[in-house]
């Protein structure tokens, strides 16, 4: 049975195909259009999920939409109608949204698929996260927490996974309903810190880091924890019924001052800690100390819920989804907590990783077999680079400077050096060099991988010992504010040296995937300077020779050279746009910013 | 000329009324940019010819720059982050486009070019702020080229078909004719719908907000949970 799986119209639009319990193709629709977190019918994921299988739309037997349009339509009506008269703008807007396409989208699919609407199936939003992160984690039994924004009416839900119940393989059991929202609570503080709402938490988690959580009491009482229960929150400081600016009232304002205007700029900074200014403005202090509160509390929360979980189900495995599991710091706190033995994450845990829930949900339904193997992060397109190629011997470089935002020096054409090569281990030992000799060189290797996460296959990657190398990496290539650390790749071998694991059990499988912050070990730190966080922290990634042979050969030869096989490993995109997909897209981020080398398959591109 | 007398005569006192207009239309310019951007990207994979390939590689070079300058230029005016509010997608080209849907995209590449080049032009001399003029001035002079390069690809493309460029040419400036009224009644369209809906806003809440205000507040973790055993039985 072949399962269309689709999620659309909020933001990080996806497509998934499922063949026989098999997962054959998964890509957010943003690595084909270019526009981030776009939220568009995913017209391109979807024909690349079809050419994949090699097969016609006709052939779909069923489509998973990642939610319930109805229910949605129901939670906008009345959360507007409810803050009547002030909320004319996000009804209208809202209500617009709807007409246009919200309600009709099992009629849109079927006609742009040329399918039967009887064929499109509506999943609920967090049983789509709760499938995608139960079916792909190989446990038979598990517990499933889903943390996210809002889903139809519902903004967290815990259930019960178990593959052999046919009937009910994965069974509500408590349910947070919408607007007590942790997700809302955290997003509302990162556009108060001057972030970008739904892309911008991370950098609230970054900057918390350099705070102290003065002000979690204060947090405290606008979300807190319900005895027995789950949490709730204070909407007095709140007003979601603006479109634009910030959805807070005057008690909020007046308990956590002015919010920060998002041009200023923070001057904090991860690398070189010890030689920062140490005399940040009051503001800055303020704003740290927030983002610190506010992150203390979300974990408070979220540990909370974690017990709760572990009191109903009983069990030993946990599986999280939703997009507050992207704060990789409260990951670490599940799991040295050790309330639960095993706990599993996807690596795409948010709104991109829906439509794979979907469609899985749906073919266990149809009693099909799940197949959790056939999962990986790699199920995304991938590229021949002969067309490519022929190009390059016509570029004219010598302009490139000139359409940058970033002060880029003139190249003539002569300083563009083009090699391809025939060997694969040739290809891996000159990029190593190239590491060693402390370049900045884009790596696009293979399927690309699936979340926000680059994991390798679509990634910048330099020497993690040097910091000056990495700020040049924030001001020159990433345009990124100094205040954001970056993650790190290590072999297997490499991480049982240098980092500190959370459990007896060693690496956990959340640090596969860059889900979890973990401590460097003292020794360790010089070595890994540049990706480690004030708090002496990286986001890690272990990498396994059995799942990524090409990526852990170039960690390897880079460890013959410097004794370490870590890498400083960042998202192979330019500030504003999605992680690169294509050849011609990672040349293009090589034309307008300071990279020096790109390797594309077995092609190197350098600058000399 | 409508267009003209628009841009040059009636845009810069809405902008002085509403100032709070400017960032919004500057960020629509971005959008345009990066979507024709994004575009000749896609159309790229159907060039075989390498000289071509290379002169569509620059043009989405230039095209993301000027939607990043647009963008820059937004934020300028702009106190708080401006959501991208993105229009509705037209796919011109894509994976599976035939050799003529191909040629008809270049045509219209072109047109396009063309189109834009000149409205760049009327705003380069409308008195607005100098800072807007400049970046006009300054995307109108790469925008030249564009006309040309996407002319010369399609003069390419067509050349083995005996009028066929032209007919692509004139179909495309219909087009685009017939897509200007388009967007002009969605324009008028959209304003009326926006009515109709602060009617029902205010009539429908008048009479129900109470009744909702109390439903809403009894919907609980229960209630949900209810629900959502309800949808799973009914998928």
């Amino acid at each position: 049975m072949n399962i269309l799986g689709i999620s659309s119209n909020y933001h990080d639009s996806s497509a998934a195909l499922v063949v026989n319990g098999k997962v054959v193709a998964s890509g957010a629709e943003e690595r084909f259009s270019r526009e981030k977190h776009d939220p568009s019918y995913p017209f391109f994921a979807i024909n690349f999920c079809l050419e994949r299988a090699n097969i016609s739309a006709e052939q779909i037997d069923l489509v998973a939409y990642h939610e319930d349009p109805i229910n949605k339509f129901s939670r906008n009506l009345m959360s507007t109608l409810v803050n009547w008269p002030h909320s004319r703008s996000t009804f209208v807007h809202a209500m617009k949204e709807v007409i246009t396409s919200g309600f009709w989208i099992r009629h849109e699919i079927a006609k742009k698929l040329n399918i039967s609407p009887r064929k499109i199936v509506y999943i609920p939003h967090h049983l789509s996260h709760a499938a995608h992160t139960f079916l792909t984690s190989g446990f038979d039994k598990a517990a499933i927490l889903t943390l996210d924004a809002v889903g139809e009416w519902t903004s967290t839900a815990i259930f019960y996974g178990d593959r052999d119940n046919k009937n009910e393989c994965i069974k509500p059991v408590k349910l947070v309903a919408f607007p007590h929202s942790l997700g809302l609570v955290y997003s509302a503080f990162t556009g108060f810190l001057g972030f970008k709402v739904n892309s911008g938490e991370s950098s609230t988690m970054a900057l918390a880091a350099f705070g102290k959580p003065t002000y979690a009491d204060e947090v405290r009482k606008i979300i807190y924890p319900v005895v027995g229960g789950t949490f709730e929150t204070d909407l007095s400081y709140f007003d979601f019924s603006q479109i634009d600016g910030l959805p807070l009232t005057q008690k909020f304002i007046d308990v956590f001052g002015q919010p920060r205007p998002y041009k200023n700029k923070l001057s904090f900074s991860c690398f070189n800690p010890e030689a920062q200014k140490t005399e940040y403005s009051e503001d800055e202090i303020r704003y740290a100390n927030i983002a610190a509160s506010i992150q203390l509390v979300l974990e408070e929360i979220v540990l909370h819920l974690v017990k709760l979980t572990k009191e109903i189900t009983k069990s030993d495995n946990l599986c999280l989804a939703g997009g507050v599991v992207l704060n990789c710091v409260s990951n670490s706190k599940i799991l040295s907590s050790k309330i639960f033995k095993n706990v599993y994450c996807p690596p795409d845990p948010g709104d991109g990783g829906g439509a794979m829930g979907a469609a899985l949900y749906l073919a266990s339904k149809k009693n099909e077999v799940i197949d959790h193997k056939s999962f990986s992060p790699f199920l995304g397109q991938s590229h021949s680079t002969d067309q490519f190629e022929l190009m390059l011997k016509d570029l004219d470089p010598s302009n490139w400077h000139y359409f940058s935002r970033l002060p880029l020096k003139p190249i003539k054409k002569e300083n563009i050096k083009v090699v391809k090569f025939k060997n694969q281990d040739e290809l891996v030992e000159k990029t190593a060099d190239l590491l060693a000799n402390k370049k900045i060189v884009g790596w696009a290797q293979g399927n690309f991988e699936n979340g926000p996460r680059a994991l390798g296959a679509r990634s910048i990657l330099i020497d993690p010992s040097d910091v000056d190398l990495a700020q040049r990496l924030s001001k020159a290539v990433k345009l990124r504010a100094p205040f954001r650390p970056y993650a790190c790749s290590l072999t297997a071998e490499a991480a049982n040296l240098a980092l500190e694991f959370p459990t007896e059990q060693g690496a956990p499988q959340l640090a596969k995937w860059m889900l979890c912050a973990l401590k460097v070990k003292e020794p360790f730190q010089q070595k890994l300077k540049g990706a480690i966080h004030v708090d002496k922290t990286t986001r890690a990634q272990i990498v396994e020779f059995n799942e990524q042979p090409l990526y852990h050969k170039l960690l390897s030869a880079y460890e013959k050279r410097t004794g370490l096989g870590a890498l400083l490993n960042t998202s192979f995109n330019e500030s504003g746009f999605p992680i690169v997909n294509t050849p011609t897209e990672a040349l293009l981020m090589f034309s307008r910013t300071s990279l020096d080398a790109l390797v594309v398959e077995n092609l190197l591109i350098e600058r000399v | 000329m409508l267009r003209k007398l628009f841009i040059v005569y009636i845009t810069p006192r809405i902008w002085k009324l509403f100032p709070n207009r400017i960032p919004r239309a500057l960020q629509e310019f971005s959008i345009i940019e990066k979507d024709s951007g994004c575009q000749l990207l896609w159309a790229l994979e159907h060039i075989e010819d390498p000289t071509s390939r290379a002169h569509i590689y620059q043009h989405v070079l230039e095209e993301f720059f000027h939607s990043e300058i647009f963008e820059d230029l937004s934020s300028s005016y702009s106190k708080d982050y401006l959501a991208r509010q993105l229009p509705p997608r037209e796919i011109l080209i894509s994976k599976k486009s035939s050799r003529y849907e191909i040629n008809s995209f270049f045509a219209f590449a072109h047109v396009g070019e063309d189109d834009v080049n000149r409205e760049f032009s009327y705003y380069i001399n409308t008195p607005i702020d100098k800072k807007i003029n400049a970046v006009f001035s300054r995307v109108a002079q790469d925008e030249k080229n564009h006309i040309y390069g996407t002319d010369d690809i399609l003069r390419d493309l067509t050349k083995d078909t005996k009028y066929l460029y032209e007919f692509l040419v004139l179909k495309s400036k219909w087009k685009r004719r017939v897509n200007e009224i388009k967007n002009a009644t969605v324009f008028v369209g959209e304003h009326l719908l926006n009515f109709t809906l602060s009617a029902i806003y205010y009539t429908l809440g008048f009479f129900a907000a109470r009744t909702i205000k109390k439903r809403f507040h009894k919907i609980d973790d229960v209630v949900m949970l209810e629900m959502l055993k309800q949808q799973e039985a009914d998928v």
